[in-house]
């Protein structure tokens, strides 16, 4: 992925057991933005944890309630517009896979996270 | 079984349609037989739930007896002759709370990177074992959930010996007592470290050593040497996670685990 530890530590909190995503700014211009963007961090986080970029469904709803992106009604809708282009594919409730688009969207999207966090 | 926050949020959905129906009536009396069995069935299905949910410790207990208590005034409703003003009044604070108080918490308990851990664990083997081996991941899934971890890697490699054991059944006994004297027939370690036993039954079978099994399986399932040691090792984790003693695995030593046995047990041996 190219990060230097210290800086994902900015990131991630590497001492509680399993390491978890601190409290972060997400980006994005909506609701729908952000939720696409929640996705790529939690795929971030499997990799680190697993090697797979994928990104647990439970994790990004949850994750999208942390940082208020979480819309009842269009959840999935948010998520499928990622797909094909982000996201292999989109199906309610099962793990979203990154393409190879959506892993360089996730290394971008951490880098410039690490790098706001770090500064 | 503990409810998703999807079921969670269909009945919430269920809450708000009804509640849009019984606006319709303008506050006079609920007479329709099908209205009247809605409401019944919404209660009772909200009181399942509730039952359900006692599990999930983000859920505070106070904030389920409180909409227990709700929907229960509602229930009793039905009992009686009550107007959708009435309903609606007692359906008002289910409404303004359901969100914040179970569906929130339940995304959150869900989303927890432990749960998410102890799914990513059973997905390492989708599609890949028998509903007897199903059932030991399922508990280790379950331990790795409560954070019990050594219990976890246990009920890991019960299900790989599952497999050993299924797998030997079905060669049959003869093959496995002929690759025993093939083994024993090597030198050197490990080869001489096994025990020369012939077996003819499960049961024997099953008091038979791992270590041995694992050992004889470069012969049964053609693995070499360098697969063996991985096996050995993870049966020595085995051990040492069934024994008392400093060794404190964490989630990810777990989740590693499972990815090494689904490598070289799962994919490696057919069921």
């Amino acid at each position: 992925m190219g990060l230097e530890l210290e800086k994902l530590e900015g990131l991630f909190d590497f001492n509680v057991d399993p390491f978890s995503l601190h409290a972060v700014t997400v980006p994005g211009k909506n609701i729908a933005d952000r939720t696409r963007n929640v996705a790529l961090l939690a795929a971030g986080r499997t990799y680190l944890a697993t090697g797979a970029w994928n990104a647990d469904w439970q994790e990004i709803k949850s994750l999208c309630v942390d940082h208020n992106c979480y819309d009842m009604a269009n959840h999935s809708m948010n998520l499928k517009k990622g797909a094909g282009t982000w996201f292999k594919s989109v199906d309610a409730g099962k793990p979203v896979e990154l393409s190879s688009g959506g892993v360089k969207e996730a290394e971008k999207l951490l880098k410039a996270l690490t790098d706001g966090v770090t500064q | 079984m503990t409810p998703s926050s999807e079921q969670l949020e269909l009945f919430l959905e269920r809450v708000r349609e009804l509640d849009r129906d019984l606006a319709k009536l303008k506050g006079s009396e609920v007479r329709r037989p099908e209205t009247i069995a809605s409401i019944k069935s919404l209660c009772r299905d909200w009181l399942r739930l509730s039952e359900a949910l006692r599990g999930v410790e983000s859920i505070a207990p106070e904030n389920l007896g409180a909409l227990d208590k709700q929907l229960r005034d509602v229930l009793e409703g039905t009992n009686v002759r009550t107007r959708s003003s009435a309903y609606r009044t007692r359906l008002g604070p289910v409404l303004s709370s359901f969100m914040d108080k179970v569906v929130v918490p339940t995304i959150r308990y869900e989303g927890n990177p432990i749960q998410v851990a102890a799914r990513q664990l059973l997905a390492e083997f989708a599609g890949k074992v028998t509903s007897d081996e199903q059932s030991y991941l399922e508990e280790a899934a379950r331990c790795l959930a409560s954070r019990c971890n050594r219990a976890s890697i246990i009920l890991l490699w019960a299900a790989a010996m599952s497999r050993l054991h299924s797998s030997i059944e079905k060669i049959g006994f003869n093959a496995f007592n002929e690759a025993v004297e093939n083994t024993a027939q090597k030198k050197g370690n490990p080869y001489n470290r096994i025990s020369k036993a012939q077996i003819s039954s499960l049961p024997e079978l099953q008091r038979s050593r791992d270590f041995d099994l694992l050992v004889v399986g470069m012969d049964l399932w053609k693995y070499d040497l360098q697969v063996f040691e991985e096996l050995d090792r993870l049966l020595g984790l085995r051990n040492s996670a069934a024994h008392p003693g400093m060794l404190k695995p964490n989630a990810l030593d777990v989740q590693q685990y499972a990815t090494k046995l689904g490598n070289y047990v799962f994919d490696a041996v057919q069921a």
